[in-house]
Parts: structure tokens; C-alpha cells; sequence
């Protein structure tokens, strides 16, 4: 006869296994969300940070700036929601940091900026950011532009003058010059003259005063420190920044009609009421020509500098 | 048995009997239920008092960030275009009067207020207005009408454009730019 060999266990073990088993699910469960959670929230403080951080970067009056952003672990920072919606449009900064593996999580936004104006690539990738300021006048100061890169960039036999004494003076660290083309493996290779081989190339009149990029199929129009936006960001985010900076022009150019008014009281009269209100018209406009608010915007400047009373310094 | 009281019978059925539960199999039971149900309650009772702690934490640095922001924007105020007259540190009055309330510029500004004030022996506060001007010590800039606002300060020159001897010049005050932001409160 077959002994029947059973395995027995009193209701009490049963019953602490699957309370025991319910209560550690529960346990890892929420442990997990709230891990997920606080990392959320440091990436929407780090996207508010870096708002904060930029601000000792403003220039007052023509200047430029460079600084490093450092960040612990690998970081994402996205620049991909830039709205020209309102009177000023807006931007918003997200991060994301590195999960677990290789994946990325999805980037928290911080608050809409509508007074900064960062170009860079739609996603920048590193635990090392470089930003540098440029002072953004039409002829009196608008904004400061901001660049934010992560890439190493190599500038091909850039020709001396304006241009490149200012990326030597600005660079953060991330630039390389050469004049035989001998670029690091992996940096962006930036020419300055039409050449084969090139991510970017830079097409430029009056010492590259005013002309258009072509990067990435696109062909970006610029005119004085827009070069540099148009050089190190992706062409959706420099065409929003400039219909943004545009859209500022238009309202700094109707404040200082405004001030017009006032300043006549202290007998300061102004002969800049027409020519602003010419730049009002055409920053407003959709035309995508820079080149002539560019000629406007030398015009006011001569008025304003022959000036007694200067409505503005730049 | 009384009279007319009925007899109900109940009829056994062998066949079919009902489980027998021991008394002390059913105390046990019992007791692991209200076991687990304390667990339960004090699982949930450390949840929310964590949740208390943390909400009150990230209200505690979303006050600190606007607090830095604040600071920062009050710094750099002088250097806006839309306030600079053209040097370092120096906000143009002219132009703090034309500001002023400024419908388009609603949203501009990441602050809860912005006012700017002349520093002066005067105690009476004078808003400036385009009736008044430059005689008034008070420009209320930016209001966002939130009610629960710390301020943070700073100090710049107060420059505005002046005539004398048929000289214009740059008549410059001391000037103290307050900027106000949001403070929440927990709960």
C-alpha cells in the first residue's frame, strides 16, 4: 500500500505568508512612487534653479558672459516648448535626469519664462553645461540672449575679427579652433566659409555682421549676436526666440514712445517718436527680414547719438 | 407545550451537514483579523503623517525658491531693459513712471510685485503719478494682487533726465527697489 505523504500547514502560516506577502508588495510599491516622485520634484527644482542661476548672468549695458553649469548625475535639459503666444510668447525649461539603465525620464518643466531667451538644442545631454551671455540690442538693448550648450564645437579657419575674438574671450570650454580642419572626434565642426564636411556652416557680410546659418537642412537668417543662437540651437527654437525678441522690441520701442511724453516736460525733446514707431511696424510685421530692422534700428541710433537728450544708451 | 402554540420541527438531514468551526480556530481568526486590520491603520496613519511632513517640506522649498528667485530679480531689476538708464546699477525714473501699471507687461514679471521707492527723510509716501512727477517718492510698478506677499529689497541709483542752465543732465537719488513674492502657507 502507497503512503500519501503530505505537506501541512496550519491556517495561521497561510494566513501571515499572504498578509506578509500583501504588506511587503504594499511596502515596495509605494517606496518605488515615492523614490519617482522625489526625483520629479528635484528635476522641477533644478528646472526652477537654472531660471534663478541665469539671472546673475544678465549684462547691463553690451557685454558678455560665460559660466559652467555642473550638475551631479547625467542630466537632460530640454528647451522644446517655446510659444510666441501673448504679448512677449514664453519658453520652458524642462529636465530630466537618468533613470535606472538607459533610460531617461521624462523631463519635469519649470515655470514659463517670458523674460529669458535660451537657445540651444532641442535636448542637451551632459553632467556639464556651458552658457554664455550676449547683450541683444535693436539699437537699445532689448535682452540678453542666452546659449546653453553641452557639445564640443570645432570652428574651421574662422577669419579673424569681431567673431572670433569674442568666441576666444567666451569660450567656456568647450570650444576648439583649427585652421587644417583636424577637429576632436565628436565635436560639432563649424565652418565659416562654404566647405564639404561641415554640421554648420556660416555664411556672413560686414564681418559677419548680418547674414544666415545653415544648419540641419535649415537656413537661419541672423543679424549681430543672433549668430551665436543661430550657431548653437536647433533652428525651431531660434526661430521662436526671435519672433519672441521681436515681439520685446515692440513693446520696449512703445515704452520709450511713451517716454517721449515725459521727457519733453523736462524741455528733453526727442526726435525718435517716427522712427520708433517704423521699427514698431516692421518688428510687428511678419516679415522674416532682419536685415532691415537691422538699417532701422542704425537709423535710431544715429538720430539718438546726434541727440542733445538721449532717449537711450547703447 | 401550551395550547395553540406550534411545533416547529426541524428536519436534519444527515446527508448534508454543516461544517464544525472549533471556538478556538474561530478566536484565532479573530484575532489575526484585528491584527492585520491594526497594522492597516498604523501603516496609514505613519503614510499620512509623512505626507504631512513632506508636503510641508516642498511647501517649505517652493517658498525658498521664490524667495531666490525674488532676490534675484531685484538685483538684476536695474539691468532690464525696460528700468535701465544705461549704467550699472542705475534705474531710469522716466521710464518707472511709464511702467507704471503697464497692461501688457501682466505676466512679464516672475515676481508678486514690484515697487520702487526713493529713499528720502520724506515719511509721507507720495505714488507717483504723471500729475505729481517728480515730486513723489512712490512707484508701484507691477501688482500681481496676490495678498500673502514677502518683500525682498535692494539698493540702486534713481536716476531721472533734468534741465539746468540749459544743461540736461542726469539728476541721480538714492532709490530702494522692493520686490514682493508669494508666500504659501501649508494647509
Amino acid at each position: 500500500m502507497k503512503t500519501k505523504k503530505g505537506f501541512e500547514m496550519s491556517f495561521s502560516t497561510i494566513f501571515a505568508l499572504i498578509a506578509g506577502a500583501a504588506i511587503l508588495f504594499l511596502a515596495l510599491y509605494f517606496a518605488a512612487r515615492f523614490i519617482g516622485s522625489q526625483q520629479t520634484r528635484i528635476d522641477a527644482e533644478t528646472a526652477t534653479k537654472l531660471a534663478v542661476l541665469m539671472d546673475p548672468l544678465e549684462t547691463s549695458l553690451g557685454e558678455s558672459k560665460s559660466n559652467i553649469l555642473n550638475f551631479v548625475t547625467e542630466t537632460r535639459i530640454h528647451n522644446d516648448l517655446c510659444l510666441i503666444d501673448g504679448n512677449f510668447g514664453n519658453q520652458e525649461i524642462g529636465i530630466a535626469s537618468s533613470g535606472f539603465g538607459d533610460k531617461w525620464k521624462r523631463p519635469t518643466y519649470g515655470k514659463k519664462q517670458y523674460n529669458k531667451y535660451i537657445f540651444s538644442d532641442e535636448v542637451e545631454e551632459g553632467k556639464e553645461f556651458y552658457v554664455f551671455v550676449k547683450s541683444f540690442n535693436l539699437p537699445f538693448k532689448v535682452s540678453d540672449i542666452f546659449i546653453l550648450t553641452s557639445k564640443k564645437y570645432c570652428f574651421i579657419k574662422i577669419p579673424e575679427g569681431s567673431v572670433k575674438d569674442e568666441l576666444e574671450s567666451l569660450n567656456p570650454g568647450n570650444f576648439n579652433f583649427t585652421d587644417s580642419g583636424g577637429c576632436a572626434k565628436g565635436s560639432k565642426k563649424v565652418c565659416f566659409s562654404a566647405s564639404s564636411d561641415c554640421d554648420i556652416t556660416v555664411y556672413g557680410e560686414y564681418g559677419f555682421k548680418q547674414g544666415y546659418v545653415s544648419k540641419d537642412g535649415a537656413k537661419m537668417e541672423y543679424i549681430g549676436p543672433l549668430l551665436y543662437g543661430a550657431i548653437f540651437s536647433s533652428p525651431e527654437v531660434y526661430n521662436c526666440n526671435v519672433k519672441r525678441l521681436k515681439m520685446r522690441t515692440v513693446r520696449l520701442a512703445s515704452v520709450y514712445k511713451d517716454e517721449i511724453k515725459i521727457l519733453e516736460r523736462a524741455s528733453c525733446n526727442s526726435q525718435l517718436d517716427a522712427p520708433l514707431t517704423g521699427l514698431i511696424a516692421l518688428a510687428s510685421g511678419d516679415s522674416e527680414n532682419l536685415a532691415l530692422l537691422q538699417d532701422t534700428a542704425e537709423e535710431i541710433e544715429n538720430v539718438n547719438s546726434a541727440a542733445e537728450c538721449r532717449l537711450f544708451e547703447s | 407545550m401550551k395550547l395553540g402554540q406550534l411545533k416547529i420541527q426541524v428536519q436534519e438531514n444527515h446527508r448534508f451537514l454543516m461544517p464544525r468551526f472549533s471556538r478556538q480556530g474561530q478566536l484565532k481568526i479573530q484575532e489575526m483579523a484585528f491584527m492585520l486590520l491594526a497594522v492597516v491603520v498604523f501603516f496609514a496613519i505613519a503614510g499620512m503623517f509623512f505626507l504631512v511632513i513632506m508636503y510641508n517640506d516642498l511647501i517649505g522649498s517652493a517658498n525658498l525658491l521664490a524667495k531666490e528667485k525674488a532676490i534675484s530679480t531685484a538685483v538684476n531689476i536695474a539691468n532690464t531693459p525696460e528700468f535701465s538708464c544705461g549704467e550699472t546699477l542705475c534705474i531710469d525714473a522716466d521710464k518707472l513712471l511709464v511702467m507704471q501699471n503697464r497692461q501688457d507687461y501682466e505676466d512679464f514679471w516672475p515676481v508678486a510685485s514690484i515697487v520702487v521707492t526713493k529713499v528720502s527723510r520724506d515719511k509721507e509716501i507720495i505714488e507717483c503719478t504723471e500729475k505729481n512727477y517728480p515730486y513723489c517718492n512712490y512707484f508701484k510698478v507691477y501688482d500681481s494682487g496676490i495678498t500673502n506677499i514677502e518683500m525682498v529689497e535692494t539698493f540702486v541709483s534713481l536716476c531721472r533726465k533734468d534741465k539746468a542752465n540749459e544743461y540736461i543732465y542726469n539728476k541721480c537719488e538714492i532709490g530702494k527697489v522692493l520686490v514682493g513674492f508669494e508666500k504659501k502657507q501649508p494647509g
